[in-house]
């Protein structure tokens, strides 16, 4: 709601440092007149109005929708926050500490806060992560859009070795100043709320950019911009994040361009002057001492702090500044984008799966540029291509496909865990108080060969995000290798009075990092004793369940099949051939058709040593197409090549451990032309009457 | 021992794996599918079927296909039965580059026991068409007996009363604890439920001195088992053309799993060659009957059964002195 023009010609003579008497004069009315209309008691005509924002140095159409000007980048600043008069000192941000400073934790909370935001009744939040190296001149033109000489002091006087966040800074620091090269990553939603909401006080964009540990899970989405949002700061070498929102929602008659800036420093002091931390950059703001408020911004400004975003759906862009992975092992630009694509389809890929009537939840995808030229194209995440059995099981269920009983290994098992509700405690406003019982949905489906991590159980609620995946233990003996997921609350897609009992349950059972589901001091105070076990019983029966659907029903079997002692020592089976035989076998043969139509082979025959040679008489057979097979007779006698030798009656004695022979078969013993056989060569002992 | 062949094979691995099974066009569950052991157990159907299908696909490496001097490959679903002698071949449809997907038919009044399932890749070489280029590494087994898809099994064994008015047949064994019936066209190994306890100590062995009763008692039912089966085998075999003709079926599974011990510096065909040669000559067998129970008493893990038996019995005397 725009406000009144009174109130905006006082915010903008205030901003802009002019007296009224100043603007009665630039537009030529008497001091009354400007008095009469910053008091409210009349409102210019509209010519007036245009010569007012030409006086002002607004446009126009600011003063007409009374909303605040867009704001040129000189006007642009850090501003930080003073140390406490008390003397105490933060070492830097506690939501922070909560989140391992690692790509994939980075892309799980940012998609998660995306799909919070969701735009209701809109199509799938579009998550897009693009990373931009920049050295050189591109580097310098960033630095100085950001302002980095008015932050740089306080980077490097915050950069102590002896804390935590002080060695992180140093090491951004030295990087820095070493490779001469910065990793930005943008984090852009698009089809999302956008950070909404006045400057200060309550609202998205105070929530993101004002506040730290602050859940806001009271909020009817729960949890947006929660403690995740600190993942994002985690993520930069410096504590240093850029916003640039489209808002669904107008704010001061604005939607495009809201910019701000935030740093997370540790307490620090630059001379005599102390600072507890933080830092904001934007405009500062004539009404708060030491305040910068956020800016509307143009699209030069947001162009130089790779923030200008690609369409005018509304969401959020924001801008991690020396974007690292925490864990060390990924430094390459190439390296980070498929860190990120791993991050995010392993958190999602049941986000991204869409049914036949049913959108996903989430698109996703990662870009990767170096000093303004494209290194990875952009790479939309596909779920199928990441996790084909799990996304096959989500999709069968978008689109009413399980089955009861799984005959293909395409199917997916659909089967029912309950979930009991616990009764939630009177005074903790816990929503709906129906305890009662959720039906939440386990999907079960075959798992190929090349499947990495089979036999998992992944939980889902809501967003479908992966809220953890875990082995099935105990799976009975030989089974198929599975994937299984449970869909409990939203997930399941229902729209019964237990599914926001059942969210509100499983929510609160999450711990911060939203990665199991289990006791935590939220289900403590919300619920009546009981709850935590009401949820490892949910997760408990899962698994059985998954069991249960492997197990063959094999009860009745046993009496039929006789006693077990004996089952093991009357097996018909053929056995498996032990690697070292006692007699000789046939190694190798080589062998091919020669122009008088004849098989010419030579074969390696291997045998175990002995003081006697193995007197052997080879062989060859046409084969038939079922085994078995027609003699046919060698042309000449064989002929010894290694480790044997013929004997009187022609047959060959072996001696060693292997040994070689060729020869050559009788044409006109073949059954067929030779180019039409397939032939075998075996060698049966010979008979030979002994000397 | 490996087949060659006058013109170039693939060399890269062809597998085959069956997807669905359906009895009438009733999909079957997956269960009786083993990926692993590469059977399906189709007991469950036994004698109430008329028509099973068996959805296939078939993957050879596509690269090494393109690559090779091969032209118009194709893939053909090979089953046959080695007790009904029966084969059919099922042309499968290509689906993309080295994949082929199909289904065989199993029709009642061909298929007993069980069937193997094969897979073909042929094609034109050297101009000439139809030439096997390949075959899958893994054949597989359809077992119309096995409730459960694994290649374990064991000879059949049935509880029966011997001294039970119906079961006349048994009146002349009727104190004997166990008979192996080796006659039918597959061993069963009757146990006699009229021998009290027997059944107890086999199945439900609870103390020490049953467990050990029932480990040299199943030691001695196997040894002796397997010296039966394996007499049988050999009258089943035969020469033809001065050559051995292995008997095929169970008979043919039990001499490949003893022959070696029989003999053994001999190939299993060998040896076999001597054996039936010499029953042909009308000799005694003193030295054959000598080296079955040796293989047999192998096959049924006797002396570690009777060690380990001896073994507990001197501790528990050990214990009782020492009460």
């Amino acid at each position: 709601m725009p406000q009144d023009f009174s109130t905006w010609l006082k915010g903008m003579l205030r901003q802009r440092g002019m007296s009224q008497k100043e603007l009665a004069a630039a537009i030529d009315v008497t001091p009354a007149a400007v008095t009469a209309w910053v008091v409210g008691r009349s409102v210019p005509r509209y010519e007036k109005i245009a010569a007012i924002a030409q006086a002002l140095g607004v446009a126009a159409e600011d003063a007409v929708s009374r909303r605040p000007p867009a704001v040129s980048s000189s006007e642009l600043s850090w501003i930080f926050r003073k140390a406490p008069a008390d003397g105490g000192r933060e070492g830097g941000n506690a939501a922070a500490f909560a989140f391992a400073a690692n790509l994939e934790v980075l892309a799980r909370e940012a998609t998660q806060n995306s799909l919070d935001e969701r735009l209701p009744g809109g199509g799938p939040v579009l998550s897009r992560f693009v990373l931009h190296e920049v050295t050189g001149q591109h580097l310098e033109a960033f630095l100085e859009a950001l302002r980095w000489s008015e932050i740089e002091k306080h980077l490097r006087a915050a950069a102590d070795p002896g804390q935590k966040v002080g060695r992180v800074l140093l090491d951004g620091l030295q990087e820095l100043d070493r490779t001469k090269r910065l990793v930005l990553l943008r984090v852009d939603d698009f089809n999302a709320t956008g950070l909404t909401g006045p400057d200060y006080s309550d609202g998205r964009f105070a929530r993101v950019v004002r506040r730290t540990l602050d859940s806001g899970k009271a909020g009817t989405q729960g949890g947006s911009y929660g403690l995740g949002k600190a993942a994002l700061w985690a993520a930069s070498r410096f504590g240093l994040v850029l916003v640039n929102s489209t808002l669904s929602e107008s704010q001061d008659g604005r939607y495009e361009r809201r910019m701000a800036g935030r740093l997370e420093l540790p307490w620090h002091a630059l001379g005599a002057d102390e600072f507890a931390g933080p830092a904001w950059f934007g405009v500062k703001d004539p009404d708060r001492a030491d305040s910068a408020r956020s800016w509307w911004g143009d699209r030069a400004t947001a162009r130089s702090l790779y923030l200008e975003r690609e369409d005018t759906a509304p969401g959020t862009s924001f801008l991690v500044v020396g974007a690292y992975d925490g864990s060390g092992d990924t430094e390459q630009l190439e390296e980070m984008h498929e860190r990120l694509v791993a991050g995010v389809a392993r958190n999602f890929w049941a986000s991204m799966v869409g049914g036949e009537n049913a959108d996903p939840l989430l698109r996703a995808s990662v870009t990767s540029w170096r000093n303004g030229q494209i290194v990875r194209a952009e790479e939309r995440i596909d779920p199928h291509r990441h996790e084909p059995a799990r996304s096959r099981a989500v999709k069968a269920y978008l689109d009413g496909d399980t089955v009861s009983e799984l005959t293909a290994r395409e199917d997916v098992l659909q089967v029912t865990v309950p979930l009991k509700l616990p009764r939630a405690k009177d005074a903790a406003g816990a929503g709906p108080n129906t305890s009662g019982t959720h039906d939440a949905v386990l999907l079960i489906t075959p798992a190929g060969d090349d499947e990495p991590r089979p036999d998992h159980i992944s939980y889902m609620r809501a967003t479908r995000m992966v809220v953890k995946s875990k082995k099935v233990g105990d799976l009975p003996m030989g089974h198929r290798s599975f994937q299984a997921v449970l869909l409990a609350g939203a997930a399941t897609r229902r729209e019964t009075p237990d599914v926001a009992s059942a969210e509100q349950l499983l929510r609160a059972s999450e711990p911060p990092d939203h990665n199991d589901w289990t006791g935590t001091e939220d289900l403590t105070a919300m619920y009546v004793r009981g709850a935590r076990q009401c949820v490892v019983n949910f997760k408990r029966d899962a698994e059985q369940s998954v069991r249960e659907a492997l197990r063959a029903d094999d009860a009745e079997q046993s009496e039929e099949e006789g006693p077990e002692v004996l089952r093991e020592l009357l097996r018909l089976d053929p056995p498996k051939a032990s690697r070292t035989q006692g007699f000789p076998t046939i190694h190798a043969v080589e062998g091919h058709v020669d122009e008088q139509s004849a098989w010419r082979v030579t074969v390696t025959v291997k045998y175990p040593e002995r003081e006697e040679p193995w007197v052997l008489a080879p062989v060859v057979r046409f084969m038939g197409r079922d085994g078995g097979g027609i003699p046919v007779r060698w042309a000449g006698s064989l002929v010894p090549v290694k480790n044997c030798e013929l004997t009187e009656a022609g047959n060959l004695a072996f001696r060693g451990r292997r040994g070689v022979f060729s020869g050559v078969t009788d044409a006109a013993s073949h059954p067929v032309p030779a180019v039409m056989s397939r032939i075998e060569v075996d060698v049966p002992r010979a008979k030979e009457a002994k000397a | 021992m490996k087949a060659i062949f006058p013109y170039p094979v693939l060399t890269g691995e062809i597998t085959l794996v069956a997807d669905e099974v359906m009895v009438d066009n009733t999909p079957r569950p997956l269960g009786l599918i083993s990926d692993r052991e590469h059977v399906i157990a189709l007991h469950e159907v036994k004698g109430r079927w008329n028509e099973i299908r068996i959805k296939v696909t078939v993957t050879a490496d596509a690269g090494e296909l393109a690559a090779g001097p091969w032209t118009a490959p194709m893939c053909v679903a090979v089953v046959r039965n080695r007790t009904t002698k029966i084969r059919h071949t099922f042309e499968l449809r290509p689906e993309g580059a080295g994949t082929w997907r199909g289904a065989v038919e199993l029709r009642k009044g061909e298929q007993l026991d069980a069937c193997e399932i094969d897979a073909w890749v042929v094609a034109e070489v050297g101009g000439e068409a139809g030439r096997l280029i390949g075959t899958a590494r893994d054949r597989w087994r359809a077992d119309f007996e096995a409730a459960s898809p694994t290649q374990r099994r064991s000879i059949k064994m049935i509880w029966k009363d011997f001294t039970e008015e119906a079961n006349q047949e048994f009146a002349e064994f009727r104190d004997d604890p166990w008979l192996l019936d080796a006659q039918a066209d597959e061993p069963v190994l009757y146990l006699n439920s009229g021998v009290e306890g027997l059944r107890g100590v086999l199945e439900h062995a609870t103390t020490t001195e049953q467990k050990i009763t029932r480990e040299v008692m199943a030691a001695q039912i196997a040894s002796e088992s397997w010296a039966a089966m394996f007499n049988a085998a050999l009258y089943a075999s035969g020469t033809e053309d001065g050559q051995v003709q292995w008997p095929g079926g169970w008979h043919e599974d039990v001499l490949r799993r003893m022959l070696p011990d029989l003999f053994t510096d001999r190939a299993p065909g060998d040896a076999l060659t001597e054996l039936v040669e010499k029953r042909a000559e009308g000799q005694s067998g003193g030295d054959l009957q000598r080296r079955v129970m040796h293989a047999a008493t192998l096959q049924s893990r006797k002396p570690k059964a009777v060690a380990s038996a001896l073994k507990s019995l001197g501790r528990m005397a050990n214990a009782k002195e020492s009460v």
